[in-house]
């Protein structure tokens, strides 16, 4: 059914999550633009739809099967996809300019990446939720245990309550009226999710399972309405909040210079 | 019955591994891995017309009469959901990524019963291969 393993899922193309995000994408791994992300693939690539600890088995096989293609390449016939680079004078000129995928870009080429993730949070614009809550993962799994990024953790955490508007334009594809109402809930879930699961896979580095295991306080809400399931979700961010805080001052980590 | 569908590659639908583990979560979310005893179709066309592949459409009375296991979208989401309800931790994670892609897709299952005892077990992959494609027609 839907390829799980394509790059529309995948953590180093953050502007993009299966049916939703920018019209094209921008591989971060590559350097690439992404014209292709539901029919192609890599070595290297690491999906979004599930915290990384629940599908490391996945990623493996996937690895294994793709061993030899370190470039982005079409998943069936495996044919390298001709590399295609980011122009911003080019998008000007051919009308095709998308402040959210310039956004992407612009990070890339930047030093102070936390920074530049900071500036990110804080949107009721679903493009940019799901392109903080994925470079937050894709950076704290670049950091590891190295050094703590709580803070960025405590500024997803508390996006979690922030009402998300989703329009017909946020899809990638054109959808009639009754097939967006149809997505609409399910990709609201979805945006809270994949925050959920940086503060997961976050929870999972530092070795805390209260945090790693959040997701069981919702209880199930999944089921039930977009607008339940936001009260449940909303309720979680003084939960996660003292667990991150509390998780860092045992480490000593905590605003140090404060004390 | 009403055809369903599946996006596939173009050369042929995807052999199902019949010694893989039976286990329907798996399959839906591969956070396992892609080889499972299963194959995914769609009760609606239209839910998986951005997936990659080229659409193939199957009756699912034809997988009946061969004894083969059909389960309907509307069960396979009233399974899902249960476990939702009842499971935790990575159980109730993945459950809850399968509800939301079976729904999104409108899937439903074959859960293939070919009579596998004597096939070497190296050549039964492939044995499924040659014997599943006669379900499926190009839409």
């Amino acid at each position: 059914m839907k390829n799980l393993y394509a790059c529309d899922n995948c953590l180093f193309n953050p502007s993009q999550y299966q049916d939703i995000g920018t019209k094209v994408g921008y591989c971060l791994k590559h350097s690439q633009l992404l014209k292709n992300s539901s029919h192609t693939t890599c070595h290297y690539f690491r999906r979004k739809d599930l915290p990384f600890f629940i599908s490391e088995e996945g990623h493996a096989e996937h690895a294994r099967n793709f061993v030899r293609d370190i470039e982005i390449v079409f998943y069936h016939s495996k044919y390298k996809q001709e590399p295609k680079y980011y122009s911003e004078c080019h998008a000007w000129l051919n009308n095709s300019y998308d402040p959210h995928l310039h956004e992407v870009v612009l990070y890339h080429r930047m030093d102070k990446k936390w920074a530049y993730i900071q500036a990110f949070m804080s949107s009721r614009n679903p493009i940019k939720s799901l392109t903080s809550s994925s470079l937050v993962r894709r950076y704290i799994q670049q950091c590891g245990t190295r050094s703590d990024n709580y803070r960025l953790l405590l500024s997803l955490a508390n996006d979690l309550s922030e009402n998300i508007e989703l329009r017909l334009d946020d899809f990638r594809f054109d959808l009639s009226i009754e097939e967006f109402s149809d997505l609409k809930e399910s990709y609201l879930k979805e945006i809270a999710l994949l925050r959920i699961y940086a503060i997961q896979e976050y929870g999972a580095i530092i070795e805390n399972e209260d945090i790693m295991w959040i997701s069981d306080e919702l209880n199930g809400s999944l089921l039930a309405s977009w607008k339940e399931f936001f009260v449940e979700v909303k309720s979680l961010v003084p939960i996660v909040s003292s667990y991150i805080i509390k998780a860092a001052q045992k480490r000593g980590s905590f605003f140090p210079d404060s004390e | 019955m009403a055809l369903h569908y599946r996006n596939d590659n173009p050369n042929g639908i995807t052999a199902p591994n019949p010694d893989g583990e039976r286990d329907k979560i798996a399959h839906i979310t591969k956070h396992r891995g892609m080889k499972t005893p299963y194959t995914s179709v769609s009760e609606e066309r239209n839910a998986i017309q951005h997936f990659e592949g080229e659409t193939y459409q199957v009756e699912p009375n034809d997988l009946i009469t061969d004894n083969h296991e059909f389960i309907w979208h509307t069960d396979l989401v009233n399974e899902l959901q249960q476990s939702v309800r009842v499971t935790k931790r990575a159980e109730r994670l993945t459950a809850q990524r399968a509800l939301m892609l079976v729904q999104r897709a409108r899937e439903a299952l074959i859960d293939w019963r070919f009579n596998l005892s004597a096939i070497e077990r190296k050549n039964r992959i492939t044995y499924c291969y040659s014997n599943i494609q006669q379900y499926f027609k190009r839409a």
